[in-house]
């Protein structure tokens, strides 16, 4: 089991976003996957579970509760989901007041979701803007980090505090590694927003970004309305749902030991026609 | 337009890539490629050699590969004589090197759009001498020598309709510039018939503090042309007409 968060130090760069499709499309190209929400705004039960408040989720496992009861399954076989659950109640436990406390419960709750019956191979975890608190603990606690990047001059000025986290997650031990960055809400008829995808190409290696650019697109307003993945906005999937496929075999490609491996057999494969 | 790196520091960003990959060269550190007849005429901000090294020397048309546009060779087409030519980029290389080379950070911004000085042509029509041939060859030589006395970063040769018959691009979105263009040539063909009998300068546009879109009109037995050009200032009122002349005189063999 992978453990990935998709954090960022600013806010509204389409972490929740990006998590949840690139949660739907690893789970339709045959991955376990569960997506876990540790923002307290609770964006991925609001986005996907109506009354999602009444869900409990990761802040009630900080508290104690047990995974089992956490777990939400989905109709699309492979993806499961663990919402924020009562963060009110997480604010008013003895927990919340000991930092040292609360990183521990959260590497055990990170350890006991490998023992759960489903053996999810990828946990996805949508984080808080920043990198503090409970979004620290979970970078602290996790494989690998995935990070958005808004396609916007003012991104592009992060960029060195987001470096200097990358850096400072792969200096602990044991090191969480860096997936890498995805440039988000691209505008390519913006000079200025293509212009920061071009920069960014042009400073940063190819092993820190994917290829796959996440476009500013107002489906997602409409996929978000509608409490569904991009892909299932509609019968047919769109342009920006087919970006998550990319991205998400980007990803397998990153990931130790979800790297689709290409036959090298000529008699086995399925020929399309005999 | 502030370059949009010019925010951060490039040094800090290559040590923390180096620090989390410490086995990548990032990009900005990696040795430049080697010159190429397919490089563009004018890279971004921190690309051109001129702004590292004012003296450094720029490959010259007989050490490049002959045949590296071959690609872009178009079937001759009587109507259009659409030019893109590694002669024509070559030499423009090495007039934009002498106008970057003045126009660089060390040197004190140039004067404000509004009180822009008339550029002359540093050499004169008596310099330039119609060659025998196409008329292909004859708008190829013409170019090259507009681009040699006006120092110009982008010139394009266009008809009525706007469709470019020879052109030469600079560092300017090729889409604005075309915008610019037809708006500017309608301009044009309205005052010319105003003023028939004044001499004529042309009309420009500024793009920058630096550099001014100009359109001159021509009339040749062959119909009526514009040259569009950029250039630092507008050009003088007998830099237009001589550039005008000698284009007219370019197409009609005159």
């Amino acid at each position: 089991m992978t453990k990935v968060s998709i954090a960022s130090q600013k806010g509204g760069v389409g972490k929740t976003t990006v998590a949840i499709n690139l949660a739907y499309s690893l789970a339709r190209r045959g991955w376990n996957v569960l997506l876990l929400d540790t923002d307290p705004q609770g964006a991925i039960g609001l986005s996907l579970v109506e009354r999602s408040f009444e869900h409990r989720g990761f802040f009630d496992a900080l508290c104690g509760d047990a995974l089992s009861g956490l777990i939400m399954h989905t109709r699309v076989p492979g993806l499961a989901l663990m919402p924020a659950g009562n963060y009110r109640r997480y604010d008013q436990a003895p927990v919340s007041l000991d930092p040292a406390a609360r990183r521990r419960r959260t590497g055990a709750i990170f350890a006991e979701l490998a023992t759960v019956d489903r053996d999810f191979d990828v946990v996805l975890i949508d984080t808080a803007g920043g990198t503090h608190s409970v979004t620290g603990d979970v970078l602290w606690h996790s494989d690998q980090v995935l990070i958005p990047e808004l396609a916007e001059p003012l991104g592009l000025r992060t960029l060195p505090q987001i470096l200097h986290l990358m850096a400072d997650l792969q200096a602990k031990q044991p090191p969480t590694q860096v997936l890498g960055i995805v440039p988000t809400m691209v505008q390519g008829d913006q000079p200025n927003s293509a212009s920061v995808v071009r920069k960014l190409r042009e400073i940063l290696p190819a092993e820190l970004l994917f290829n796959t650019v996440v476009p500013r697109d107002p489906v997602f307003l409409r996929a978000s309305e509608h409490g569904v993945p991009l892909a299932l906005l509609s019968q047919h999937p769109l342009p920006s749902a087919l970006i998550f496929d990319q991205l998400a075999a980007e990803v397998e490609q990153r990931l130790p030991g979800l790297a689709p491996a290409i036959s090298n057999r000529s008699d086995g494969l399925a020929r399309l026609m005999d | 337009m502030a370059s949009p790196d010019s925010w951060i520091d490039l040094s800090e960003v290559a040590r923390l890539v180096r620090q989390i990959l410490p086995s990548t060269t990032p990009p900005l550190e990696r040795p430049a490629p080697g010159p190429s007849p397919a490089m563009p005429l004018v890279g971004s901000g921190q690309q051109f050699p001129w702004q590292i090294d004012p003296n450094a020397t720029f490959p010259e048309l007989d050490d490049l590969d002959p045949n590296a546009e071959a690609d872009l060779d178009l079937p001759a087409d009587p109507d259009l004589e659409r030019l893109t030519t590694a002669e024509l980029r070559h030499r423009a290389t090495r007039a934009m090197r002498a106008l970057h080379a003045v126009a660089s950070p060390r040197v004190p911004a140039p004067s404000p759009p509004e009180a822009p000085q008339p550029a002359e042509p540093a050499g004169s029509a008596s310099g330039f001498s119609i060659p025998d041939g196409k008329l292909r060859d004859r708008l190829l030589a013409y170019a090259n020598w507009v681009a040699e006395v006006t120092g110009c970063v982008s010139f394009r040769i266009v008809d009525p309709q706007g469709y470019s018959l020879l052109e030469l691009d600079g560092d300017n979105d090729p889409r604005m510039v075309d915008c610019a263009l037809k708006l500017i040539a309608a301009l044009e063909e309205a005052r010319s018939r105003m003023t028939a009998d004044s001499p004529r300068a042309g009309l420009y546009l500024p793009l920058s503090d630096d550099e001014w879109l100009g359109v001159l009109e021509c009339e040749s037995t062959a119909g009526r042309m514009c040259i569009s050009l950029v250039t630092r200032a507008p050009l003088s009122k007998a830099a237009a007409a001589e550039l005008i002349d000698t284009l007219r005189r370019t197409v009609d063999l005159a």
